[in-house]
């Protein structure tokens, strides 16, 4: 039976190394995913995960592990104010990976392009949320947190959380009527 | 949104973590405002992109590193966290000094104002929420003294307690 994440962190705290490669293994893909869908170039996602880990264990008095879900928002959250402060500190509102291609096959022009249409399409659509229904909804779909996570992603409730995203669902249904 | 619950679960299943039972696809091809919602989910899933390839171990090993101790342990908590520790014992102490549960007496003849007077505080408020200046605040309110068997005596700003003033004060209000 796979150890929960609080029992990871306990087992890390007792100084067990394998406990913290563990978390590292379970969450760190997620992250990427998210990482890389704000906008930072590829070269920099596996430094960038390291980085949100490092704080994270940092400050893991600061994490309360009561329930389960709530080590992949927490670990959302503190990538989040990372990915701020990166931003803030290269000057730019969001770092734009130019080389955007290197996500859709290169073999196959015709459905690359319909690919990067509807990305682009879809981008737009969800720029006519309100912020906070727009990162819901994007953690939601996108990244495949259940809404106890963005809870503590957000630090909001679950049921907030849920209204928010059906809220977008809706907002985007009209806007794309 | 007719079907909540569909609706709860269309992010799952477009990222393959869950799938449709025969019903829910039935549904999904007849209700055209579920079957547009589910397609705006799939287009938004799929538009993620491949996984980004990672060297696990790596960052693994690299985190590991970087939070071990020259002696192999953890390393410690941050001093702002024992600040924020400090303030918590500070407003669970003030707590434990208002939180005088008391009854009233109910005995026959018995005049207000009394030596042996007791007085029922009512429900306070969530202490523990309340900052330092508030709780302060409430503090000053129970100027009576006299109303407790035994008093407080001067009750200093709570942000200015220091370790060992704390200590004094829950064993004082320890009795």
């Amino acid at each position: 039976m796979l150890s929960t994440d609080a029992e990871l962190v306990e087992g890390w705290q007792h100084g067990d190394q394998a406990a913290a490669s563990a978390l590292v293994h379970r969450h760190a893909p997620a992250l990427a995913r998210y990482i890389r869908s704000r906008g930072v170039a590829s070269a920099d996602i596996e430094d960038f995960v390291q980085e949100v880990f490092i704080k994270a264990f940092r400050g893991l008095g600061d994490w309360r592990g009561e329930h389960e879900g709530s080590m992949r928002g927490w670990l959302f959250r503190i990538a989040a104010n990372h990915l701020k402060d990166a931003f803030r500190r290269s000057g730019r509102v969001r770092e734009v990976d130019l080389n955007d291609d290197d996500r859709i096959d290169p073999t196959d022009p015709q459905t690359a392009l319909e690919a990067r249409e509807t990305a682009k399409m879809l981008a737009e659509r969800l720029d006519l949320l309100s912020p906070m229904q727009h990162e819901v909804f994007r953690l939601r779909v996108e990244d495949g947190l259940a809404y106890r996570e963005i809870a503590v992603a957000l630090e909001t409730t679950a049921g907030a959380a849920r209204v928010h995203y059906h809220n977008a669902v809706q907002r985007l249904l009209e806007v794309l009527e | 949104m007719n079907h909540p619950h569909l609706s709860d679960r269309m992010p799952d299943v477009a990222r393959g973590g869950a799938g449709w039972t025969a019903a829910e696809t039935a549904h999904l091809e007849s209700c055209p405002e579920c079957g547009h919602e589910w397609q705006l989910i799939r287009a938004v899933a799929d538009s993620g992109g491949a996984a980004e390839p990672l060297d696990l171990d790596r960052i693994a090993a690299g985190v590991i590193a970087a939070t071990i101790g020259p002696d192999g342990a953890t390393v410690p908590i941050p001093i702002h966290r024992r600040h924020w520790l400090r303030y918590s014992l500070v407003g669970l102490a003030a707590a434990a000094a208002l939180v005088v549960v008391l009854r009233l007496t109910s005995e026959p003849g018995h005049e207000p104002g009394s030596g042996s007077d007791q007085i029922a505080i009512g429900i306070l408020p969530e202490l523990d929420q309340l900052t330092a200046a508030e709780l302060n605040g409430v503090l000053t309110e129970y100027d009576d003294a006299s109303a407790l068997d035994q008093p407080l005596g001067e009750i200093p700003r709570l942000g200015e307690l220091t370790d060992d003033e704390l200590g004094e004060l829950l064993s004082e209000v320890g009795g």
